[in-house]
C-alpha cells in the first residue's frame, strides 16, 4: 500500500464529488421552506404596490 | 493491496450512492419553487428600486405606476405558479406549473422591455434585470 496513492486516489474521489455536485447546483431546501419564501414574497410585491398606490392616487 | 482495493471500492460506492440519494430528495416541483423564489426576489428588489427613484424624483409617477402594472402582473404570475406548484407538490406532475413558468418568463421580458430609460440606467435595475433573466437561462 503505497500512502501517497491512497492520498491521491482519496482528492481525486473527493474533487469528483464536488464537482459534480457543483453541476447539479441542487437546492439545500425542501418544498414546503421554498413555498413559504415564495408566499412571503408575492405578498411583500403586493404590499409594497399598495402602499405605493395609496400615496400616489391617479 | 487488498485493504487498498477495498478503500478504493467503498470509495466509490459511497459517491455513487451519495448523488443518486440527493437527487431523489429534491423533487422537481422543489426545483422549480427554488428558481421562482430567485426570480420573485429579484423582482421584488427591482420594484423597490423603482419606488427609491421615484420618490428620488428620478422616475416620474406615470413612468413608476407603467413599471409596477408590469411588476404586478409578474407578481400574479408567481402567485399563480405557487398555486400550480402545491397542486404538483399534492397530486403529481403539472403542465400547468411549467406553462406558468414561460408566462413568468415573458412577463420578465415584457418588464425589461417596457422599462424606461431613466430607470433603466439605474445599475441595481439594471443588475437585477440580468439576474432575473439568467434565472431563466
Amino acid at each position: 500500500m503505497d500512502p501517497v496513492l491512497i492520498i491521491s486516489t482519496l482528492l481525486t474521489v473527493v474533487k469528483g464529488v464536488k464537482a459534480i455536485a457543483g453541476e447539479l447546483k441542487l437546492p439545500t431546501t425542501d418544498y414546503e421552506t421554498e413555498i413559504t419564501k415564495l408566499q412571503s414574497l408575492i405578498d411583500e410585491i403586493n404590499a409594497n404596490d399598495a402602499e405605493w398606490r395609496k400615496n400616489h392616487p391617479g | 493491496m487488498k485493504y487498498f482495493i477495498s478503500l478504493i471500492l467503498t470509495l466509490t460506492l459511497s459517491a455513487c450512492a451519495l448523488l443518486p440519494g440527493s437527487m431523489r430528495t429534491v423533487p422537481p416541483e422543489t426545483q422549480v419553487a427554488h428558481e421562482a423564489v430567485i426570480v420573485t426576489t429579484a423582482l421584488l428588489t427591482v420594484q423597490k428600486t423603482i419606488i427609491s427613484l421615484n420618490e428620488a424624483r428620478i422616475i416620474n409617477d406615470n413612468d413608476t405606476r407603467f413599471c409596477l402594472d408590469k411588476i404586478l402582473q409578474a407578481n400574479g404570475i408567481a402567485a399563480q405558479l405557487k398555486t400550480a406548484l402545491d397542486f404538483w407538490h399534492k397530486y403529481g406532475q403539472s403542465a400547468t406549473a411549467l406553462s406558468l413558468m414561460d408566462s413568468f418568463k415573458k412577463a420578465i421580458k415584457d418588464l425589461k422591455a417596457g422599462m424606461p430609460a431613466a430607470a433603466l440606467n439605474n445599475l441595481d435595475i439594471k443588475s437585477n434585470l440580468i439576474a432575473l433573466l439568467n434565472a431563466w437561462s
